[in-house]
């Protein structure tokens, strides 16, 4: 048996000051009540749920019973709306379900106790019995009323739950007249039949439909109206005790479609059921088919039953343990509920004021189904009871401790709750685990409580903050879902900027950015790497930075943390003007990187800007200088100077190659770079690579040089410094200039392996300017020149080869002049015409008329020698024509002479 | 002749008879115990007393039996209003027009009343009684202060009354003859 304090002491709804008075009288119960509980506490450690609650019911209730004359409650009926009481003294009342009683309907229709009442099915009529041997009638919406006497105590009422409807207006009664009357309305006044009689006293009547179930002393019997005849008898036990002491309890059932709390659910659910409670003896039967009846249950209990309601499965007994003869206490009475094997499933004793003195008669158990409330009558209470809903479970659960289950029971039937929400219990579960300073659990807890709550999820961190068990939370804060406010995402970065900088950077990097201020946060960690300059917090401040658009700071601590990624970050960003002051710190980061990023970018980061700051820097200088002239020759103009400086430097390989593709710089300075720095190479310690290096300025120099025009001196650097041949020869022969060949010559005297090289390569050059003899003759004596006599018999070979064809040609050329003087003479030889009377080209006399010799040319042109003179401007004194070597053709002169000057010109004197 | 009235009575019961069940609700004082004794005295008793708990009464009117639960508008019965509405033909809300204070609270009770899932459907009919006094709320405003609009799922309709002088209770009742949900020959058994 399993009973449990909380519902021992019964709430009383009435009004404050009668709750006063009767505290006093409950302290007195329950002080006697503890000492039981606790030794049932002792029994059992667990306790079980209880499956009803209770309540006292209030109103009115107090008024009626409070007065001293003995008033008290006999009687109840429950109808859908109202509940009926009936007194001792013979007074009805009708109190709605509070117990506040309707101020209409408060009449006496007895002089004597009311036994029993009876309300048809709509609610208009009351029916009820009385010691005084009447039945009354009474209609609660008008002023009929029926009234029946039969002078004999009259025990128990039912009226026809159809009564307003039927003319006959049915009554059934019964009591210690032994008879069972069933009254009707005729034509002419009140008709009355006996159902049944002659077996004791009537105990109890119950209408349903058709059927009227009765009780007297030997059993219950049913009858049915309709067909005018009894259906079934159930005989009484032979040692159930004396039938007047228990009242025998009698309870139809019907379910409705539309009920929601249906009894035996599981069977027919048409037929209607009849409860028997006897003594110790409990029956459930059914009607089927009008005629059959059914037995579905029937066992004997361990204790006196003085009520009897259906249950859900079973049923609900009001029990009364023992005899009680009016001498010493009554016992308490208790609510249990039966299963139709007759297991108890639940037991609750029950708080009934002076219940040492009451017979188990003075109780009644009425149910109302709409309502599923049970109410429970003794003479001055009304107790009610509820089966447990939801909610009443959970608070069990939680007053219990067993906030979990709560949780979970809450949240399976979360459309059920209405008072109480899952929230609440974890709200309560919460204060009870952080009271326990369980922080721990508590903390998991919060999630479940504040669901997406913003303001509960500050509520309870703000708990914990106060706790002092802020990091037991931390892991749980949200950062999405709900957002909480700035500080609380603050405090939790303090938190982890203290303890734990790893988590402290990946809550930077995964949180989303506008849920704290970030300006207050970089503010404390910029105090906290003043003292730590932890890079997982260099890092996460440099995020800061970045979220705050602050990207030079973000840069400057990338510097510092050497961040490989600082060029990605670059470019994603777009930094190039922030880094256009830090290239210096680019550059040692990752030159190649630090390079590619500034010659890709010179739209962005200005050449100027570079070159001034790495102007400390001269590799660096050099290499992105070089850079940015192989991608863009024309890209930084102005450094080139700087850069043959640079290459003189650092590259000098590439020198020459650079001073031939640039244009821009000045030759005569860049030829003085050159030069200081060819002394510095030749005083410093020569080495292979030095030697390299050396040879590669002279090179440049030669270069600039010769584009000065000063080959002379480019030569002489050639053959002094680099001593190359080849080059000096490919140099020459570049220049085409016959000093330089000699110079080259000149030179190569000196040094038997130029001459070698030279005599190698003088076929190659020979004819244009090099002579070989003079070469060779110039060869100073015992000079040794290695393969000299091979290299002599090359030349020589060459030269016999070369005279060869030189014989050759000539011997071609004298065939053909001896040709074309033959033919020039055959020419000359040929006769000229001469007219006979020719006339002088000068004077156009003719020739004969003078006395004078005549000259005829071979052109055909005759002169008189006089006018020959005169025209060939040959003097008097020369007397013989014939001694003057040359006597040319004037006119053909002239005609030459005219068609040098002018090809077109006419010679209009000739004709 | 009594004879045959009787038994035409009792055959004009058997197939004409209609059978209404109303409940009243309201806030204290706002006049349901006056209404219902407009309704079915024609007159107003002077000497109302506030309800404690319910009054029922039965009208007949024409061959419409009307049952009237009259429940107390004190708060501690609010929540007995539940418990009277259920499976009834129609609520009469009333509010006392007169009295715009208490309109908030009366709009806030009867949102409340008529959310419960049991009373789903149920007609409602919204009464401003005592119009007969300066100041009154007329319906139109009514229908906005107690936001009726939002009700949706039910007949709803707000009429402008007085209970004391009986203006208005003819159409009212002809409204709840008319939406109010019958049934004929009584209730069933249970």
């Amino acid at each position: 048996m399993q009973t449990t304090e909380s519902d021992r002491v019964i709430k009383d709804s009435s009004d404050q000051e009668e709750e006063e008075e009767e505290e006093e009288e409950e302290e007195e119960e329950s002080s006697g009540e503890e000492e039981e509980e606790e030794e049932d506490d002792e029994e059992d450690e667990e306790e079980y749920e209880p499956q009803l609650k209770y309540q006292r019911l209030g109103g009115s209730l107090n008024k009626i019973f409070s007065t001293d004359n003995g008033n008290f409650a006999s009687a109840l009926a429950v109808s859908d709306k109202f509940l009926a009481l009936g007194t001792h003294l013979g007074y009805m009342y009708i109190l709605d379900f509070e117990g506040n009683t309707n101020q209409q309907h408060h009449y006496r229709p007895h002089t004597g106790s009311i036994n029993d009442l009876s309300v048809d099915a709509s609610g208009e009529y009351i029916a009820s019995c009385s010691n005084d041997g009447k039945v009354v009638v009474y209609n609660l919406y008008g002023s009929d009323r029926y009234e029946f006497n039969y002078n004999r105590p009259v025990k128990t009422v039912a009226i026809d739950p159809f009564f307003p409807k039927v003319a006959e207006k049915p009554v059934a009664s019964g009591g210690k007249t032994g008879k069972l009357l069933l009254s009707k309305k005729g034509w002419f006044g009140t008709k009355e039949t006996v159902i049944h009689k002659g077996e004791g006293d009537i105990h109890a009547v119950r209408w349903h439909g058709p059927y009227i179930a009765w009780a007297n002393d030997l059993g219950v019997k049913i009858y049915d109206v309709i067909k005018n005849e009894k259906i079934t008898y159930l005989e009484r036990s032979k040692d159930s005790p004396r039938p007047d002491m228990f009242r025998c309890c009698l309870h139809w059932v019907q379910n409705e479609e539309t009920d929601k709390h249906k009894f035996l659910p599981n069977t027919n659910p048409n037929a209607p059921k009849l409860i028997i409670a006897w003594g110790t003896q409990i029956c459930i039967m059914q009607i089927r088919q009008s005629t059959t009846v059914e037995i579905l249950s029937m066992f004997d209990t361990s204790f006196y039953i003085c009520g009897i309601s259906p249950y859900g499965d079973g049923v609900l007994c009001l029990s009364y343990e023992g005899e009680y003869e009016g001498k010493g206490t009554a016992p308490r009475p208790e609510l249990r509920i039966m299963n139709l094997k007759g297991e108890e499933q639940s037991c609750d004793a029950l708080s009934i004021k002076n219940y040492e003195h009451y017979f188990a008669t003075d109780y009644r158990l009425e149910y109302c189904q709409q309502d599923n409330v049970y109410y429970i009558l003794s003479q001055k209470d009304i107790v009610i009871a509820k089966p447990r809903d939801v909610e009443d479970h959970i608070k069990w659960l939680t007053q219990h401790d067993k906030y979990m289950e709560a949780l979970k029971y809450a949240r399976e039937n979360s459309e059920k709750l209405k008072t109480i929400s899952v929230t609440s219990i974890g709200k309560e579960y919460l204060s009870y685990l952080i009271k326990m300073k369980e922080f721990k659990t508590a903390a998991q807890m919060v999630e479940h409580v504040s669901g997406n709550s913003k303001e509960l999820w500050e509520e309870w961190i703000y708990e914990f903050i106060s706790q002092k068990q802020f990091k037991v939370i931390l892991p749980y804060i949200p950062v999405d879902q709900p957002r909480l406010s700035e500080t609380i995402y603050e405090m939790k970065l303090n938190h982890f900027l203290i303890h734990s900088p790893d988590q402290f950077l990946q809550a930077i990097k995964e949180w989303p950015r506008d849920i704290y201020r970030a300006q207050s946060v970089i503010t404390a960690v910029q105090e906290k790497t003043k003292t730590d300059a932890n890079p997982v917090l260099m890092t996460a401040l440099a995020d800061l930075y970045m979220h705050e658009k602050q990207f030079d700071r973000a840069l400057n601590i990338y510097f510092k943390l050497k961040r490989s990624d600082v060029f990605e970050f670059i470019q994603q960003y777009d930094l190039f003007s922030s880094v256009q002051d830090k290239i210096l710190l680019v550059m040692e980061l990752d030159e190649k990187r630090a390079l590619d990023l500034v010659i890709n970018n010179t739209d962005k980061i200005q050449i100027d800007q570079v070159v001034k700051q790495l102007s400390s820097r001269r590799r660096q200088l050099h290499i992105y200088l070089d850079a940015l002239f192989q991608k863009n020759i024309r890209a930084a103009q102005k450094y080139h100077l700087l850069q043959v400086e640079l290459y003189a430097e650092f590259d000098t390989d590439q020198l020459t190659w650079f001073l031939q593709q640039s244009q821009s710089y000045h030759i005569e300075r860049a030829l003085k770079i050159c030069e200081e720095k060819a002394q510095q190479l030749e005083s410093s310690s020569s080495s292979i690579d030095s030697n390299h290096e050396l040879q590669q300025i002279y090179r440049a120099i030669i270069f600039l040089l010769a584009r000065m025009g000063n080959n002379n001196l480019a030569l002489h650097l050639i053959i002094d410094k680099l001593q190359d041949v080849d080059y000096a020869t490919a140099f020459v022969e570049k220049e085409r200039d016959a000093e330089l060949w000699q110079d080259l010559i000149d030179y190569s005297l000196n040094n038997s392996k130029f001459i070698s090289s030279l005599l190698d390569h003088i076929a190659d050059y020979v004819g244009d300017h090099i002579d070989p003899l003079s070469l060779i003759k110039k060869i100073p004596k015992k000079m040794e020149i290695p393969g000299l006599r091979f290299k002599l018999a090359n030349i020589i070979g060459d030269y016999s080869l070369q005279m060869t064809l030189q014989r050759g040609c000539q011997d071609i050329l004298r065939a053909d002049t001896k040709e074309l003087s033959q033919q020039l003479y055959k020419e000359q030889r040929r006769g000229v015409r001469i007219v006979a009377f020719k006339k002088c080209v000068c004077c156009g006399q003719m020739l004969k008329s003078s006395r004078e010799d005549d000259l005829v040319f071979m052109c055909s042109h005759a002169y008189h020698v006089t006018c020959y003179r005169q025209v060939a401007l040959i003097g008097d004194d020369v007397k013989d024509l014939k001694s003057t070597k040359k006597l040319n053709c004037v006119v053909c002169q002239q005609q030459d002479s005219d068609k040098k000057m002018n090809k077109f010109g006419n010679l209009n004197t000739i004709k | 002749m009594d004879l045959i009235n009787r038994f035409l009575d009792w055959f004009k019961s058997l197939f004409w008879t209609q059978e209404m069940e109303l409940t009243l609700v309201g806030l204290q004082n706002a006049g349901k115990t006056t209404l219902v004794n407009t309704i079915s005295y024609g007159k107003m008793d002077e000497d109302t007393i506030p309800t404690v708990g319910f009054n029922m009464r039965k009208v007949s009117k024409g061959n419409v039996n009307i049952k009237l639960w009259d429940i107390g508008g004190q708060p501690k019965f609010r929540n007995m209003w539940e418990r009277y509405c259920r499976g009834v033909s129609a609520i009469i809300y009333v509010f006392d027009a007169s009295d715009r204070e208490s309109v908030p609270t009366a709009q806030k009770e009867l949102l409340e009343l008529i959310s419960k899932p049991s009373l789903q459907g149920t007609p409602l009919l919204v009464l401003a009684n005592k119009n007969d006094l300066p100041n009154a709320i007329t319906s139109q405003e009514a229908v906005e202060l107690m936001n009726l609009k939002s009700i949706t799922g039910r007949e709803v309709s707000c009429y402008s009354i007085s209970a004391k002088n009986a203006v208005n209770i003819d159409k009212t009742l002809e409204w709840l003859i008319k939406y109010g949900k019958k049934t004929s020959g009584g209730n069933t058994p249970k």
